[in-house]
């Protein structure tokens, strides 16, 4: 293309500039998007042609529409703003934190090749300590005769949380066989059995054998389960019935000297489920754990996966401290400075393994609808139209001079943005106020725009004066209220 | 009674109307003083146009802003109080602003408010430069264009006029003789060139003028044009491929083949490889800015 831009830009210097220039009242309306179509054609068709004009027209434009003073002020305004940056880089460590607890990369490397058997007792035998113990995927229980952990790394006593199974892909059993007693409210203590002493055992859930009884649920609910959608759907529905799962734990005690390295975490359960179920596939179960939202999330207890060697839980420890912290402090800023909160079903939905086609157009719907419905107008008391796309800078959405003050502006679902001002001033941007278009509503020269109202095509306008038009052709044209539209 | 005679009495309620809302009685104008700037305006920008189109017209103008010009120029005491109070501040900055300068954006501003004062007389009169504000567009826009265009008239005039020490200091006695010819050696380029040209819409010419000749921004023109800069930067790509299409067309209806045509193209690039070098000996900004069109 060079060539032709170089032959291009001799032969336009070549061209004869006009002598006549339109006078700088033309000019001005025409930098205001003021002048009517057909004189607007004249003077561009000039100024295609007068590099004086041009260079006059360039230096009169009205200065950039961001104003850093007013994103100054509503920086300040915004007494919020640095709490939410605190609280997003403590959410960072959290994340972090919760990486390298989970270790989900390790886990989804666990495979079993022996039966497994899970045993839990809970009411049965209060006071006895119950030991599960994983060994190459077998969970089994055993009298505890272990140690206690520390109380300031215990779990909270007694309590009752929900349980939300994020992975599910390690531990596989073959032929699971899992025996529980259900009996609410459980007082048995959980226990850890490990490799090396661990000084912070967390989380109070058995995450194995959470694990092992939604793998014997779905098993014992639907041997015949097979690859595709209905699958899926049955498996959700399976999974809603078990996903509320009460979990009642006393502090974990740890067993210093216990051989497995692969110890799920101490904690009673108390959940329906059931026994002997048939062995299940691999990939039935990596997928099983799509979409498992929790009704009412009063608490959750991140469940902990089973550590694999001394560092990890040299980490674990140093991580749970962090996370407690920030979870403690900064769990009530962060509630209080986000924006409206996504629901669990959607915040859970970015741990999905493997999304249907559908649900992932779905979400981008949804994230589209979202994003639009995030940017946010207002008009300030001095009458200028600011916008916002990250509920914290605002700044100004539309060039106006000082003889300009907007009343009004509205918003609609699609990213449709109408703003109504003095003078007549009706601005209307159908991309969330990308580009804007001024239109005219007759005879409201001398009156204010005070209201506007959007019902699907149809918008209308209310004028200072007490008059209303009605457009549904998006503004072109106005018919006031009391009138038929053509 | 005529016809005319009858619209324009009817048409008497608007213009009161008109009257009212520019607030002119509070600058001492009358309705009649009134009525004749309107006419005035009329006469300038729709001659002979009948009363309604008049009015059309006029209920466009701003029409307070066009009665405070006029308070003004007749001397109004409070117009001019007006005035300063609205204006005075905003004329500085926008001076400051087109002339990137505290002290030259301050001595541009104050020898434009003389001429708003009407320090010049004409037939013994005070002239004002405030009444030629027709109220178009707003008065401080207008202002804007105002400075705007002293500017480059100052700009214009100090370019004609360098001093031969500026002349040294810009290397001119080390610029080369041209030993080329900066117009291409085949005459059927510039004419097809030409010819592509003059068929394009005027906003497309704009878009290129604006481009390759003053060395705007896409920003910059996208705001001239009241388009978003990627807009201009799809238009442009766009007009350069037709461009190019056109000149190949235009180059082979004159008798070239397909490659003399893209030849001719390229020879004239070796032109004007000359024409870029001479601009490098001009400053090194401007030198920049003439590279970033042929990227």
């Amino acid at each position: 293309m060079q060539e032709i831009s170089n032959s291009l830009r001799q032969r336009l210097r070549a061209r004869p500039e006009p002598e006549i220039h339109p006078d700088p009242d033309q000019l001005t309306a025409y930098v205001e998007q003021l002048l009517p179509s057909a004189e607007r054609a004249t003077v561009v068709e000039h100024l295609a042609e007068c590099s004086y004009c041009r260079q006059v027209v360039a230096l009169s434009l009205p200065e950039s529409q961001q104003q850093p003073v007013v994103a100054h002020e509503s920086a300040r305004s915004r007494w919020w703003i640095p709490a939410y940056r605190w609280a997003a880089a403590a959410a960072t460590v959290a994340i972090a934190a919760t990486l390298v607890i989970e270790r989900p990369w390790q886990q989804r490397q666990f495979q079993v090749s022996q039966p497994a058997t899970v045993s839990e007792k809970s009411q049965a035998a209060p006071p006895v300590d119950t030991v599960t113990t994983v060994t190459n995927g077998t969970v089994a229980n055993a009298p505890a005769t272990t140690d206690r952990a520390e109380p300031k790394f215990a779990a909270p006593s007694r309590a009752t949380t929900l349980m939300r199974d994020d992975s599910v892909s390690s531990g596989v059993t073959s032929g699971a066989r899992i025996n529980r007693e259900v009996s609410p409210p459980p007082t048995a203590l959980g226990v850890i059995s490990r490799a090396a002493p661990m000084p912070a055992p967390p989380p109070p859930v058995p995450q194995n054998a959470l694990r092992a009884e939604h793998r014997a649920e779905a098993s014992a609910a639907g041997a015949a389960y097979k690859d595709g959608e209905q699958d899926f759907v049955n498996r959700r529905a399976l999974r809603a019935e078990s996903q509320t799962v009460e979990v009642t734990a006393e502090p974990p005690v740890v067993v210093p000297e216990a051989p497995s390295p692969k110890a799920g975490v101490g904690g009673q359960v108390t959940a329906q489920g059931g026994k002997g179920a048939p062995p299940i596939k691999q990939e039935s179960l990596a997928t099983s754990t799509m979409d498992f939202a929790v009704a009412q999330p009063q608490t959750t207890t991140p469940a902990t996966p089973p550590p694999s060697n001394e560092n990890t839980l040299k980490s674990m420890s140093l991580a749970k401290k962090v996370k407690n912290k920030v979870s403690e402090g900064v769990a009530a800023v962060m509630e209080k400075a986000r924006p409206p909160k996504p629901s669990v079903a959607q915040g859970f939905s970015s741990s999905m393994t493997a999304p249907s086609a559908k649900r992932a157009e779905t979400d981008k719907e949804e994230n589209g609808r979202e994003q639009v419905e995030r940017i946010q107008w207002t008009v300030t008391p001095d009458g200028r139209l600011l916008k916002s796309t990250d509920v914290g800078q605002w700044h100004e959405a539309y060039p106006q001079g000082a003889d300009l003050q907007f009343r009004f502006v509205q918003q609609s679902g699609t990213g449709e943005v109408w703003a109504g001002g003095n003078h007549g001033t009706l601005i209307h941007s159908w991309n969330a106020g990308v580009n804007w278009s001024k239109l005219n509503v007759p005879d409201s020269s001398s009156t204010d725009i005070t209201a506007i109202a959007i019902d699907g095509d149809n918008v209308q306008v209310k004028t200072s004066n007490g008059k209303t038009f009605v457009s549904d052709d998006h503004g072109k044209t106005w018919v006031p209220l009391n009138q038929t539209p053509q | 009674m005529s016809v005319g005679s009858k619209a324009a009495e009817a048409a008497k309620p608007a213009i009161r109307g008109l009257f009212e809302k520019s607030r002119g009685e509070r600058y001492g104008l009358s309705e009649s003083t009134f009525l004749v700037v309107l006419e005035e305006v009329a006469n300038k920008y729709a001659p002979g146009a009948t009363i309604q189109k008049k009015l059309t017209l006029w209920q466009e103008l701003r029409l307070e802003e066009l009665a405070l010009s006029r308070g003004c120029v007749a001397g109004h005491e409070l117009a001019w109080q007006e005035f300063l109070t609205r204006y005075r501040e905003k004329l500085y900055d926008i001076a400051r602003g087109i002339t990137k300068e505290d002290s030259s954006g301050r001595d541009l501003a104050d020898s434009l408010y003389a001429d708003l004062y009407g320090l010049s007389e004409r037939e013994g009169r005070r002239v004002s430069r405030l009444s030629f504000y027709m109220g178009r567009g707003s008065l401080e826009g207008w202002l804007r264009t105002v400075v705007a265009q002293e500017f480059v008239n100052r700009y214009r005039k100090q370019k004609r006029l360098v001093s031969l020490e500026e002349e040294s200091e810009e290397g001119v006695q080390f610029a080369s003789t041209e030993t080329f010819s900066a117009t291409p050696c085949d005459g059927r380029v510039g004419q097809a060139t030409d010819e592509a040209l003059d068929q394009l819409p005027a906003e497309d010419r704009l878009i290129l003028a604006g481009y390759y000749l003053d060395n705007r921004t896409l920003t910059e023109i996208g705001k001239m044009l009241g388009v978003h800069e990627s807009t201009v930067s799809r238009r442009l790509e766009k007009l350069l491929k037709l461009l190019r299409k056109q000149v190949l067309a235009g180059l082979q209806a004159r008798g070239m083949n397909r490659g003399q045509a893209e030849e001719a193209l390229e020879v004239d690039v070796r032109f004007l490889a000359v024409d870029v070098r001479r601009r490098l000996q001009e400053t090194r900004s401007t030198a920049f800015q003439q590279d970033k069109g042929s990227d």
